[in-house]
């Protein structure tokens, strides 16, 4: 028995090893008939189950979230197992976690983690938490980080209306292939005000504890002046040095000093049918030593939704850097035909001028009919059309079955 | 820069003269409320909204939080009765607020009604990442860790949820702007699988 079939099984017994609580079970069936970038052709079947249970007083939770791709024309084949966990709170001040996870709760950095994690709560307002576990890449033909993580972290939360946080954590990360070992900290603070506007205010700071260099530093203030309206501002240092692990991160292809960013959104409800947002972002890093860079980014987002759930956005969206620059639009509308029938097509449209390469353009569109066969059970089917500079006129067609349970057991 | 500050300059202008209805306040149930709830507890307008108690029936508004339709953050007044974590509350629920977590978090449609209000626009987004790292125990409330997996982890090449359709085509612009983000999801291996022609997508 394959391994998927295995888990398959497990979530069906999900409901029947629990109590009363939540049971949720997605499924999502993708099939296409498409060309690779050699030109030959695929027919892949991409599979993907999410299922949890959440006690009544969420004293229990299972989770499990995983997806296989099956490509019969060409015999390939890769399961991922993302998620397969479970939650206990065998006490009031005492919680285990178990298995694997996408951890952004404990750990400093986010990241797909096999662990045990224990929580406990001296007080309301106070948590310490430890873990231990082995770091997992769950990338499609991905490589064995070999990564062993273990951390501990202490939390402060008042518990009024508008919260004070404070939580500090270190995390030591032992790189097995390289048998070196690098340690971290996080020291998180965050508040929310109460007055007129409701800001929320983030500092975030992680370092290097070995050599007390600074990693990232992170400063969000929100304003919320009224529910119609929301105000974001993001300042962010980041200077991810070479880890000592498998692979130095994305980011030292580019950069070779700290990466400065500020980013400024703002969004309105102008009616319960129509609202907008505005994104507006800047950035600076060293290229090289005493060559500097900027980038720019500015996106506007328009929604319209009708009470009889006709949907129409645009999106337009542009990016300049000093690795050129590029102009999108994004056109959405969703448009109910009957009662449980949709039509959807969406298009977008790109101008790019690459310093690789010369001024070109890039077309997609898609169009899909959407209808609940059953109570939990919808079918689309889509036709995509690309036109880009690696295809003339492409046309695909591509189904996608949703089995969505949402159930109160 | 010229064209993206005349478009903020528009949107503040237009800001100014438009007003809009919470969709939160929209899915709440007031009659049902009033009928069971607030008129035979004697609970008072001001309990919740934003008007100060007056004797003589005019409401006036608080002016400590003079634009706010509510005294309190709106999970707070609902929590007020609907609280499943005090031991006393499971006795009295089945007399009162229903005991229930899933009276409200219990659909699509409720989730979206009732979400806080940093995820009301498509502002949470880029904002989310922040706010996960700061107050991660607040996520867990209404999300489980899995469902970041959905996007954080998985490489949907037939419906990618989060790149547009032809972003290979032109992601090398917005590395160059942003490259700490492709570290989010990304490793140099994935770069290498393409860049030095080990894999086919």
């Amino acid at each position: 028995m394959k391994q998927i079939d295995k888990i398959f099984i497990l979530t069906l017994f999900f409901p029947a090893i629990v109590s009363a609580g939540l049971f949720r079970f997605e499924s999502e069936t993708l099939f296409t008939d498409r060309h690779d970038v050699n030109r030959e052709r695929q027919m892949p079947i991409i599979e993907s189950i999410q299922a949890s249970y959440n006690t009544d007083t969420n004293s229990t939770s299972l989770n499990t979230n995983f997806s296989f791709y099956d490509d019969p024309y060409e015999g390939q084949y890769d399961f991922k197992l993302y998620s397969l966990n479970a939650f206990f709170k065998p006490t009031d001040s005492l919680e285990i976690q178990i298995g694997r996870n996408f951890n952004y709760h404990l750990l400093v950095r986010a990241t797909t983690i096999d662990s045990l994690a224990l929580s406990w709560h001296p007080t309301a307002q106070i948590t310490v938490s430890g873990y231990r576990g082995l770091q997992q890449q769950t990338e499609l033909q991905d490589v064995d980080l070999e990564t062993e993580l273990s951390g501990g972290s202490v939390t402060y939360q008042s518990s009024n209306y508008f919260p004070l946080k404070i939580q500090t954590a270190v995390e030591n990360l032992y790189y097995k292939k390289t048998a070196v070992s690098e340690n971290i900290g996080k020291l998180t603070l965050s508040k929310q005000f109460e007055s007129t506007f409701e800001p929320e205010l983030i500092t975030i700071g992680e370092w290097n504890m070995d050599s007390a260099h600074q990693n990232r530093a992170d400063f969000g203030l929100s304003l919320y002046p009224n529910t119609q309206i929301v105000l974001n501002t993001h300042y962010q240092e980041y200077e991810l040095n070479s880890l000592n692990g498998w692979e130095d991160p994305i980011s030292t292809i580019f950069s070779k000093g700290k990466i400065s960013e500020f980013s400024f959104g703002f969004s309105k409800f102008v009616s319960s049918h129509f609202s907008y947002s505005l994104e507006l972002a800047t950035s600076t890093y060293p290229l090289e030593e005493g060559n500097t860079c900027s980038g720019y980014k500015g996106t506007l987002d328009l929604q319209y939704r009708s009470t009889e759930n006709f949907v129409l956005s645009n999106q337009l969206q542009t990016i300049q850097s000093y690795g050129g620059h590029f102009w999108a639009d994004i056109i959405k509308i969703q448009v109910p035909l009957w009662n449980k029938t949709d039509l959807s097509l969406s298009t977008e449209y790109v101008t790019y001028e690459k310093i690789t390469s010369a001024k070109t353009d890039a077309f997609s569109t898609q169009i899909g009919l959407g209808t609940w066969i059953w109570d939990h059970y919808k079918f689309n089917l889509l036709a995509e059309y690309n036109k880009n500079n690696y295809v003339k006129d492409e046309v695909k067609v591509i189904g996608q079955l949703l089995i969505i349970e949402w159930t109160d057991i | 820069m010229i064209k993206l500050s005349l478009i903020t300059i528009l949107v503040f202008l237009f800001s100014a003269f438009s007003f809009a209805t919470n969709p939160m306040i929209k899915k709440f149930d007031h009659n049902m409320h009033d009928e069971k709830v607030f008129v035979p507890n004697q609970i008072k307008c001001a309990d919740c909204h934003n008007v100060e108690n007056s004797t003589n029936g005019k409401f006036i508004p608080n002016s400590n939080l003079k634009n706010a339709t509510f005294q309190k953050p709106l999970k707070a007044i609902c929590h007020e009765c609907h609280k499943v974590d005090d031991k006393d509350f499971k006795e009295k629920s089945s007399e009162k607020a229903p005991k229930s977590c899933y009276t409200c978090h219990d659909s699509f449609e409720k989730i979206s009604a009732i979400r806080p209000k940093s995820h009301q626009s498509k502002l949470w987004q880029s904002s989310h990442g922040l706010d996960a790292r700061a107050e991660s125990s607040s996520c867990l409330n209404c999300h489980s860790n899995s469902q970041c997996s959905t996007c954080h982890s998985k490489r949907n090449t037939i419906l990618p949820k989060n790149h547009l359709r032809n972003y290979r085509f032109y992601h090398s612009v917005e590395a160059r702007m942003s490259p700490q983000k492709c570290n989010t999801c990304h490793t140099k291996t994935y770069c290498t699988q393409c860049h030095l022609g080990k894999k086919s997508i």
